[in-house]
């Protein structure tokens, strides 16, 4: 349905996108996941036929977008990670707005705004300015005006970047509706891998303007089927026992988190007694130990050797 | 597009700032300054009397034996020549000048002195004592009786010299004239057609009193200046709220919103146009509305007045349009809204200044006046004093003309740097 081909932008010596391939199959919910930086944003920008590639193509349904940008314009819902409303207009007043440049009018018009806002759950606050919003409330409206027009492909760009947990659980419950409900095909960017892991049914990950890893999230997992994420809780944090856990020849990568560390090793060593046993030599003392199946964070980390927030 | 401007008009019109930039200050400034300087104007401004020298530097009765004495040359039946010098005294141009200048329907408006000699009116108009000299040279009679009579080509005109430094009383002068000129030879070639039998008739003094189109209205008053003045000034600063506004609107990625709907970039400049547009006209009628309830600033005035100072708004209007226009297309291709800052904080200022908004500039510098009918501010000041004093529609068009040419430039400068499809 709509596909990636070569895909590269260019400014001066910076390469923002470095040939990305990618494709979205009709009804699918496919995440785009990478840090802050990876390329992701120009990406759909080039997609939306926002911005110029420098070189390559995007087809939708094998025609050349870049050629014909009207071909997907009516088709394509897109919510971009900024909140690009009328601050000084109400949400009512903006969807109405939008809802006419997509040529809604009269009562279809009427009809859709007020679909949208029951979807979005701001029905009750509609003539409201934007400016007073909430930042949760905010993104509901920026992610409503892309649904006015009922699009085929709904872009969206990191569209809970900054919200409480409430509003962003109430986002991604909406998309998956959308997605699964109404068959609508979602690209959902964001550099957190809970929500595309949530949401999505393939992945690639980007980072420094490359596609690094592409496929189902079981798949992408398997990258990692030799390998076991083990997190270690520790009364006091103690650099002598990340410098001991390293030197262990089945551990992979040692991070810091909360509280404690997480430990990357291959499976099949006796591991959990090995961690005891180095930590007992530097006194330090282990509250907690447990072993987790690998994350989409996890695999992130084993490729790029960093964490996706960093 | 009236979507578009809807939105326009409810972001700028919620913004309250903007509001007390394009209708608040203007109206307590034309408060202000037309009670604290109504005295002064009343005094030193306008264009209560203009001084003008009328010289005649011909004799009629000398030039009118010299044409009865070429007549008998030509052999015309003495009949046919008592009956053409019968209606020539009734035609001669130059008495009927003379006439028009000194009817009493001018008086208050025109001063015409007739007792100069051509060196002396000179030296009192580079005295200052006079704003202009009307010459009626040697022969003008006898010429202009033997192209009507004898269709030959005639070799002398009225001369005009006006002081050029005070537009108003320039325009003045140069409407009466023109006027007298063009109503002559519309009554002369009528005459003529007509086989000479409505010369008598057609030609008369009080006719032309009733063509010229200088009326015997009040000087412009302090509020009518500052009302006009302040109006044209604030006007542009909707050229630099709204393409600032679009600025906005790049920033916070609706424009880019607005592009992937596939709406057209040029479509959307046609927007502002029109937002421009119809703010600036909108602004410009509260002000003058409120203006003229609250000071009475243009009471008992007639309709076809009405009807000039709204062309002049509209086209105005238009001009600010084209700039907003321009101010918008340079910001948005160059990703920069200094050019919306820079036109509101240095550019208006300059621009009233010269174009009068301030103080009539004409009793500065006759350079700054000219420059400042350059400016678009400048030129409709200049035309709506005109209508105000009320001087013909004509003497006001060439401002408009210019004001139209300069927005068909800003316009097809704007489409030109617009981004055409993509932002990047």
């Amino acid at each position: 349905m709509l596909e990636v081909e070569g895909l590269k932008k260019t400014y001066k010596a910076t390469k923002a996108v470095d040939g990305v391939q990618l494709y979205l199959n009709h009804g699918e919910s496919v995440g785009l996941l990478g840090p802050n930086g990876a390329g992701k944003s120009t990406t759909i920008s080039m997609m939306s036929t926002l911005i110029t590639p420098t070189s390559g193509d995007v087809r939708y349904n094998k025609k050349s977008v870049l050629k014909h940008p009207d071909i997907i314009r009516p088709v394509l819902g897109v919510v971009p990670q900024e909140i690009a409303l009328y601050e000084e207009l109400s949400a009512y007043e903006n969807m109405k707005f939008f809802g006419k440049i997509y040529g809604l009018s009269g009562k279809k018009l009427e009809k859709k705004v007020d679909e949208v806002l029951e979807l979005v759950g701001l029905s009750d606050r509609k003539k409201e300015r934007i400016k007073r919003y909430s930042g949760g409330m905010k993104r509901r409206i920026n992610i409503a005006v892309a649904l006015m027009h009922e699009p085929e492909v709904l872009i969206m760009d990191e569209p809970t970047v900054g919200i409480d947990p409430q509003s962003r659980s109430y986002i991604l419950d909406m998309v998956r509706q959308l997605n699964r409900e109404k068959g609508m095909t979602v690209l959902y960017t964001s550099h957190y891998m809970e929500e595309v892991e949530r949401l999505c049914d393939r992945v690639y990950i980007m980072d420094h303007g490359h596609i690094i890893a592409s496929g189902t999230k079981e798949e992408l997992k398997n990258i990692l089927s030799g390998e076991e994420t083990v997190f270690v809780e520790v009364q006091q944090m103690a650099p002598g026992l990340v410098e001991k856990l390293v030197a262990h020849e089945a551990i992979q990568k040692v991070t810091e988190v909360e509280k404690g560390y997480k430990v990357i090793a291959t499976k099949g060593e006796d591991l959990l007694a090995d961690i005891f046993k180095l930590a007992s030599t530097i006194d330090v003392k282990i509250t907690g130990i447990h072993v987790q199946t690998p994350t989409l964070e996890d695999v992130f980390l084993h490729l790029t050797g960093r964490k996706l927030r960093d | 597009m009236w979507n578009m401007l809807k939105k326009d008009f409810l972001t700028i019109s919620r913004d309250r700032s903007e509001v007390l930039v394009l209708l608040v200050m203007p109206f307590v400034l034309i408060a202000i300054l037309g009670f604290a300087l109504g005295g002064i104007n009343q005094e030193n401004q306008g264009i209560a009397e203009i001084p003008i020298a009328l010289v005649m530097s011909q004799e009629f009765d000398q030039e009118l034996a010299a044409f009865e004495q070429r007549l008998e040359q030509e052999g015309f039946p003495i009949e046919m020549i008592n009956q053409v010098i019968e209606s020539a005294e009734a035609i001669d141009p130059a008495t009927m000048l003379k006439d028009l200048l000194l009817t009493p329907e001018l008086e208050g408006t025109i001063n015409t002195e007739i007792g100069y000699q051509l060196t002396e009116a000179q030296q009192a108009l580079q005295d200052d004592e006079i704003a202009a000299i009307i010459t009626i040279p040697d022969q003008f009679s006898y010429q202009t009786l033997s192209a009507i009579y004898l269709d030959e080509e005639p070799k002398v005109s009225i001369e005009v010299l006006v002081q050029d430094y005070e537009q108003i009383r320039s325009d003045v002068i140069e409407s009466v004239v023109t006027n007298f000129v063009d109503q002559y030879n519309f009554e002369t070639s009528i005459a003529l057609a007509t086989g000479g039998e409505a010369i008598e008739t057609a030609v008369n003094t009080e006719g032309f009193g009733e063509t010229t189109y200088l009326s015997t209205q009040e000087p412009v008053s302090a509020f009518q200046y500052y009302t006009i003045g302040m109006a044209v000034m604030f006007a542009l600063y909707v050229a630099a709220t709204v393409s600032s506004n679009a600025f906005k609107e790049k920033e916070t990625h609706v424009f880019a919103r607005l592009m992937v709907t596939g709406e057209k970039p040029i479509r959307y400049l046609i927007s502002k146009a029109v937002s421009a547009t119809v703010l600036t006209a909108l602004q410009l009628a509260i002000l003058f509305v409120l203006s003229g309830v609250l000071f009475q600033t243009f009471a008992n005035q007639s309709f076809s007045f009405w009807l000039e100072m709204s062309v002049i708004t509209l086209s105005f209007a238009l001009t600010v349009g084209s700039v907003a226009t321009l101010l918008t297309a340079i910001a948005l291709q160059f990703n920069n809204d200094a050019i919306s800052a820079t036109f509101s904080g240095g550019v208006v200022t300059i621009f009233a200044f010269l174009g009068g908004s301030f103080t009539p500039v004409e009793q500065i510098s006759p350079v700054i006046r000219m420059l400042g009918n350059w400016t678009p501010n400048g030129a409709v000041m200049t035309a709506y004093l005109q209508t105000i004093q009320g001087l013909s529609f004509d003497a006001v068009m060439p401002m408009i003309y210019r004001v139209l040419a300069m927005s068909i430039v800003f316009i097809s400068v704007a489409v030109f740097i617009f981004p055409k499809r993509r932002l990047a």
